[in-house]
């Protein structure tokens, strides 16, 4: 009988102070998980908005010319094919 | 068994000399950083020599940045990138807690992954990205939404009331703050989660056992267990907010003003240098940024020593 108690409260304090203490860390750690979770959205927040930024204005621009043609004058369309070899070469230089 | 015993001799002494070889290179190796570090500090001061001559200790303390009467002080400077620093440190340090500790504790195994791999994704995005996003993005949004709140609100408070008064220009201070803060985030949150998953599950189950709810596992026992890996983690934001030279220089507003409000535009060395190299038209002006350099280099060694030292103190007073 004594070994049958309810699963559900089995580490429930009955003591009075002992129920207050526990029921204030737990609710501490609703609050803390909360702010973690928060902490989160917050960061993934500003990724998806630079992400977003960069896609809207870009996508625009984005076709076959860009990466098979050199930067154009100004006023003139081209791609940026110079500027994709050099980034490439400079990696490739600095970890060889 | 003779020719056997020499071909071993030979062998051991081959070993000898390419295990002395390799001491060597590797020595070298280590030696190099040293050296070059050395002699990118020692070449910014020589190239800062004239700076210092014509304005001694004044260059520190003056506020005065005057192109047009070659007057030259770098208290503005540095006051900018220590105050961006800080506000970047504010804003990311318990945000990358709370990052790593949902990365560890709450979120769904599953889930655990693709969202820690997103935050990295945060690290792998171009400064110069953050710059044009702060500039025509961000700013645009804070200055029309965020800063005249701010403006109304928070500018009468007591004492810091100051700090959060001004027109609402939207670049300034607190956006270059903001910017670096999210470009510092995932380098500390992805070490605390590292080390976070290297304490040992009995020790935490432990604690479990003894009724501590999840937080209180987080904070006393896994926070202490890996608290100079943190600490060292907390550094490496450091170091890059105070050297951020690109988006910094985007939407800090390059004006050399010292000014209490941080929804003024300030300035911070990097982004001097970054602004004005190419119009250095004397060599003092020339020699006053290239000793604003050699400044940064002694800011943020003293920045990182200091923090240093605080981690010695805490470890001491562990008894260690």
């Amino acid at each position: 009988m004594a070994t049958t108690h309810g699963s559900a409260n089995a580490t429930a304090p009955r003591h009075p102070a002992a129920a207050r203490l526990y029921a204030r860390s737990r609710m501490k750690n609703a609050v803390m998980m909360t702010l973690a979770t928060l902490a989160t959205v917050f960061g993934l927040f500003w990724l998806v908005w630079i992400l977003w930024t960069a896609v809207s204005y870009g996508v625009a621009n984005l076709n076959l010319a860009l990466f098979t043609q050199m930067t154009p004058p100004p006023g003139d369309t081209g791609g940026m094919l110079n500027a994709f070899f050099g980034s490439a070469l400079m990696c490739v230089l600095a970890i060889a | 068994m003779n020719a056997l015993a020499l071909s071993a001799d030979s062998r051991t002494l081959r070993d000898a000399r390419a295990d002395r070889l390799f001491r060597w290179t590797v020595a070298a190796a280590g030696i190099f950083v040293l050296v070059a570090l050395t002699a990118a500090a020692l070449s910014m001061l020589w190239g800062g020599r004239e700076a210092f001559q014509t304005f001694g200790w004044k260059f520190f303390s003056s506020t005065e940045w005057d192109p047009v009467q070659q007057k030259f002080g770098a208290f503005v400077p540095i006051y900018g990138t220590l105050v961006t620093a800080l506000i970047a440190m504010l804003i990311a340090v318990p945000v990358s807690f709370g990052i790593a500790l949902y990365l560890t504790e709450v979120a769904p195994s599953w889930l655990r992954a693709p969202v820690g791999a997103a935050i990295e994704l945060l690290a792998g995005i171009p400064s110069i990205i953050y710059g044009m996003w702060g500039l025509f993005v961000l700013a645009p949004f804070l200055a029309e939404h965020v800063y005249p709140w701010v403006d109304a609100h928070m500018g009468q408070w007591p004492f810091v009331g100051a700090l959060f008064a001004g027109p609402p220009l939207g670049l300034g201070m607190g956006t270059a703050g903001l910017v670096l803060g999210i470009m510092v985030i995932p380098f500390i949150a992805s070490v605390m989660r590292e080390v976070f998953l290297t304490v040992p599950t009995p020790l935490k189950e432990s604690a479990y056992a003894l009724g501590s709810t999840t937080f209180e596992v987080a904070w006393d026992v896994v926070l202490p267990y890996t608290r100079s890996a943190v600490i060292g983690g907390i550094f490496l934001g450091l170091g890059r907010a105070l050297g951020e030279t690109m988006a910094v220089t985007f939407v800090l507003g390059n004006a050399h003003d010292l000014t209490a409000s941080l929804l003024m535009p300030g300035n911070s060395i990097a982004a001097t240098i970054a602004n004005e190299f190419s119009e250095a038209d004397s060599p003092l002006y020339l020699s006053s940024l290239i000793a604003l350099g050699f400044v940064l280099f002694i800011v943020t060694f003293i920045v990182l020593s200091i923090a240093k030292l605080m981690l010695m103190q805490l470890q001491k007073r562990q008894g260690r």
